[in-house]
């Protein structure tokens, strides 16, 4: 045991620096006033504390959040069911399925989105097969990008927890007067949890603090978190409030996630 | 014993390598394809430096990588409320006009060079191509714009109902626009002045808020009317020529706007100081300037280089317009240029651009 | 009731799914071999984007450097994330799950967070910033995806493999090459697709972590688009890409399918 053990010990202390030193340089930024990291001169402020009651931040908050679990929803919806008939499939066409599934991730997002631009704009090469709609800008153009984009992160955790699942469970079940129903609600769906929390985290996440889907395919027009808190770093140089930001958004998905996590057996975190 | 002379072999070999690469290598840090590389790679050549550029797409990105030290850049071109800001944090080097041979008293042009002895930074930049901010329009809306300038961006009752506006999604441009509509100072931060450009943007609803999409999208007929800059003009108006296209949208920027220019400059952590001056003598060189010019595309700072362009009759089109250089020179033209003003100014900035993005 | 309700969904999902994840990548190829390099007006047909790639030299070098991380970052963190995943799986429940918390946070932040944060670390240890700060950033955050794919794999093993195989008279290093390796190898080329996936495609955390002109494609990308500079070569490049994963995996399966026909 001593040998294996020892594998992962160096490991610990590197991800406690790493992770550890920038979330307390963090925590001391966002409570202070200093010019980017430069500590020297630095107070001790509340302001930020004060300012993150503006009505711009909530929205912006409240605008990612909303529009992240709609995306996760949709992606749930569409998702499960897809895991599921792929699980179907005979063996050797399993993975090729698996590879189309996973091969628009190998592109690259930002060209992706911009794909995405050309759907949404009245003027676009789509008119030559007669399509014009009229969407960037709005919130459905933005939950259809984040679909299309984290629809794999949803697919293949759920699939992978489907395709290990036991099949002398459900025959058993069959055997024992269960309808199709019934041994989908009581037997597949809560054994495949552990994969509908890993795709729904990994949907969410992502989702809830992106900027450049929600700022190209919301014509810049929708405030949301990620690219408020982009600006206080990149234009604003405040980094103490976008550390606040910054901190109150990982809370509040954190929350989130454990909320989640409780509810279904706290298998992933 | 092998052992021992292999080592000795490897030590010694690598140490005559190294004493080999005696070429200095230099850094610059610039806007995405803003150089001619072929002028770079000339003057690599001239004076056996090796230059290696970096590139950025922001002013803030080339604060934070100056002031990081990560790269100890020699040369670095940013905008001039940044060149501002820089020189004021002790970032730049004042620079030695005895070792910039190829300066002359007289020789930039006056629209943009009296605009940075006015906020003193022509001590630490040597200017690199200067614009203005103004309206892309389609050509149909050529006669409103014309009229009211800065106007069809924040009256909605001059263009038609369904009619596509588009606002530059930076805080201080989209600002700066309605303060230049209500006639005050670009940089002022009275609240007064910044809560009524606040009303005008937010009382819009603007279709985009982009930056470098907006002229596509005028091009594209997806917008009728944005805030842009020359730049970005001119960078779309040479596609559709090179792509043989009809030009079926213009230009244009009132006579009193917002003028930028972006600069050279030195930090002072840079190593190689010396060679930063010799590379920023050479595009003071006419003809590497021009070849420069002809590459970017921009509106020349140099005097002589804008002559010979006009000259040439391949450049007609565009020294031909107007809004390349001349309209700047006509009587009664103010420009005023963006100054660093604080940080705080900034979030205040940025607070108001959100705010009028609230529905 | 639910079944037949299954089943006329079907398909529509099918075809939804299809729409949603090869749109925007049809287009991308079409884009590829337009004339103009206008995204709204498709002005002929041509493959002269696909011979810029090679040509134009800052996207040959971005394309390169991303290749060179992807490879050599990919290559370290799967070492690294197997040994952790190994070590996780053999220690107490509670130093495991202190590990993999801590390990679980890189997937959690935000991207800016992770790219902020390292650079902080990174300019507070005086790192050249460039290739090495980028592979170290890249690195850091591919670990984590091996872990999560190796340690369900280490979970479904016998726990008792390794003793098996010291007291059948291996090393330690050699029960660890020659028994749990071999048991746990798709966990750990999934881990490597994961890490490699990650790599590719990274922009924020590359962006804050690169320094002396070193650029990936995605840093190309996002510092030219919409200037006159952006070529559509990078729509070529991307179906490029696109393609040759598509062959390669499908050659792969053909392989393993004629090995299995000789089988049988």
């Amino acid at each position: 045991m001593d040998y294996l053990q020892r594998l992962s010990k160096p490991y610990k202390w590197i991800m406690y620096l790493l992770v550890g030193v920038p979330i307390i340089i963090m925590i001391l930024l966002s409570f202070t006033s200093t010019l980017g990291v430069d500590f020297s001169g630095a107070e001790f402020s509340l302001d930020n504390l004060g300012r993150l009651n503006e009505p711009v931040y909530t929205q912006a908050i409240k605008n990612s959040l909303t529009l992240s679990s709609i995306a996760t929803i949709i992606c749930f919806l569409i998702g499960y069911p897809i895991a599921f008939m792929i699980t179907k499939i005979r063996d050797k066409y399993k993975w090729l399925i698996l590879v189309m599934v996973i091969s628009p991730m190998w592109s690259n997002m930002l060209l992706r989105i911009i794909a995405w631009e050309q759907l949404f704009k009245p003027n676009s090469l789509l008119n030559t097969i007669g399509i014009s709609l009229d969407l960037l800008g709005t919130r459905s153009a933005i939950i259809i990008g984040m679909v299309s984009i984290y629809l794999p992160f949803m697919i293949f955790p759920i699939f992978t927890v489907l395709d290990k699942m036991d099949k002398s469970l459900i025959e058993a079940s069959v055997d024992l007067g269960a309808t199709k129903t019934q041994v989908f609600t009581k037997i597949i769906f809560p054994l495949s949890i552990s994969g509908v929390a890993s795709g729904v985290m990994m949907t969410f996440l992502p989702s809830a603090t992106a900027f450049a889907l929600p700022e190209r395919l919301g014509g810049g027009r929708i405030l949301l978190i990620g690219n408020v808190i982009e600006n206080l770093f990149k234009r604003v140089y405040n980094y103490n409030l976008g550390s606040l930001l910054s901190i109150v958004i990982i809370l509040i998905i954190f929350g989130a996630m454990r909320i989640i996590n409780r509810q279904e057996g706290g298998l992933i975190i | 014993m092998k052992k021992i002379s292999l080592i000795l072999f490897t030590v010694l070999l690598m140490v005559s390598l190294m004493g080999c690469q005696e070429k200095t290598t230099m850094y610059v840090l610039n806007w995405g394809d803003y150089i001619n590389e072929e002028v770079v790679e000339a003057f690599m050549e001239d004076n056996n430096i090796n230059v290696i550029v970096e590139e950025v797409d922001s002013n803030e990105a080339m604060y934070e990588k100056v002031r990081s030290g990560n790269t100890k850049y020699d040369v670095v071109v940013p905008s001039d409320y940044m060149i501002q800001r820089m020189a004021e944090e002790g970032l730049l080097n004042k620079l030695d006009r005895s070792r910039i041979v190829d300066y002359q008293e007289g020789m930039f042009e006056p629209a943009v060079y009296e605009l940075m002895e006015e906020s003193g930074i022509d001590e630490y930049a040597i200017p690199y191509f200067y614009g203005s901010i103004g309206i892309m329009y389609r050509n149909e809306y050529e006669d409103v714009v014309m009229e009211h300038g800065f106007g069809v961006l924040f009256d909605d009752s001059l263009l038609p109902s369904n009619a596509r506006i588009g606002m530059y999604n930076s805080s201080r441009d989209s600002v700066a626009a309605a303060l230049l509509h209500l006639g005050y100072d670009v940089n002022t931060t009275d609240s007064a002045k910044l809560s009524e450009a606040e009303a005008l943007l937010s009382n819009m609803d603007y279709a985009v808020w982009g930056d470098d999409n907006l002229k596509n999208e005028i091009v594209a007929g997806n917008l009728d009317v944005a805030l842009v800059y020359s730049g970005d003009y001119f960078d779309i108006l040479y596609i559709v020529m090179d792509e043989g296209r009809d030009v079926d949208f213009g230009y244009m920027t009132p006579m009193h706007t917002n003028i930028w220019v972006d600069a050279m400059v030195i930090p002072t952590l840079s190593e190689n100081t010396y060679q930063a001056h010799l590379f920023i003598n050479y595009f003071l060189n006419v003809d590497n300037a021009l070849e420069n010019v002809e590459y970017v595309g921009y509106t020349p700072v140099i005097t002589d280089v804008y002559e010979l362009m006009k000259e040439d009759e391949e450049w007609n089109d565009i020294t031909e317009n107007a809004y390349f250089r001349d309209f700047y020179y006509q009587e009664g033209f103010i420009g005023q240029m963006y100054k660093h003003v604080s940080l705080e100014h900034y979030q205040v900035l940025e607070e108001i651009m959100m705010r009028a993005k609230m529905d | 009731m639910m079944t037949k309700l299954m089943n006329i969904l079907k398909w529509p999902l099918v075809l939804v799914t299809f729409f949603l994840l090869y749109f925007p990548i049809i287009i991308i190829a079409i884009l590829s071999v337009n004339e103009s390099q206008s995204a709204h007006i498709f002005t002929g047909f041509t493959f002269k984007w696909y011979e810029e790639i090679i040509t134009n030299s800052s996207l040959r070098t971005a394309i390169f450097n991303t290749f060179l991380i992807a490879i050599i970052s990919t290559a370290i963190s799967t070492v690294i994330g197997t040994a952790v995943a190994i070590g996780i799986n053999a220690n107490s429940k509670k130093e495991s799950t202190k590990v993999l918390m801590l390990s679980n946070i890189p997937i959690v932040n935000p991207d800016i967070v992770t790219g902020l944060s390292l650079m902080i670390v990174f300019s507070f240890v005086r790192l050249k910033f460039g290739f090495p700060s980028m592979l170290i950033a890249h690195i850091f955050f591919s670990v984590p995806f091996v872990i999560l794919s190796v340690l369900p794999k280490l979970r479904s093993l016998d726990k008792d493999i390794f003793y098996g195989a010291v007291d059948l008279g291996c090393t330690p290093m050699q029960a660890v090459f020659k028994v749990i390796l071999p048991a746990i190898k798709t966990g750990i080329i999934t881990g490597a697709l994961i890490a490699f996936t990650m790599s590719i495609d990274d922009f924020v955390i590359s962006y804050f972590t690169t320094g002396s002109g070193f650029s990936n494609f995605s840093i190309w990308l996002y510092s030219r688009l919409g200037r006159r500079t952006f070529s559509p070569a990078a729509y070529a490049y991307n179906t490029l890409i696109i393609i040759g994963t598509f062959t390669t995996i499908m050659i792969m399966n053909l392989k393993s399918y004629r090995k299995e026909r000789k089988r049988n």
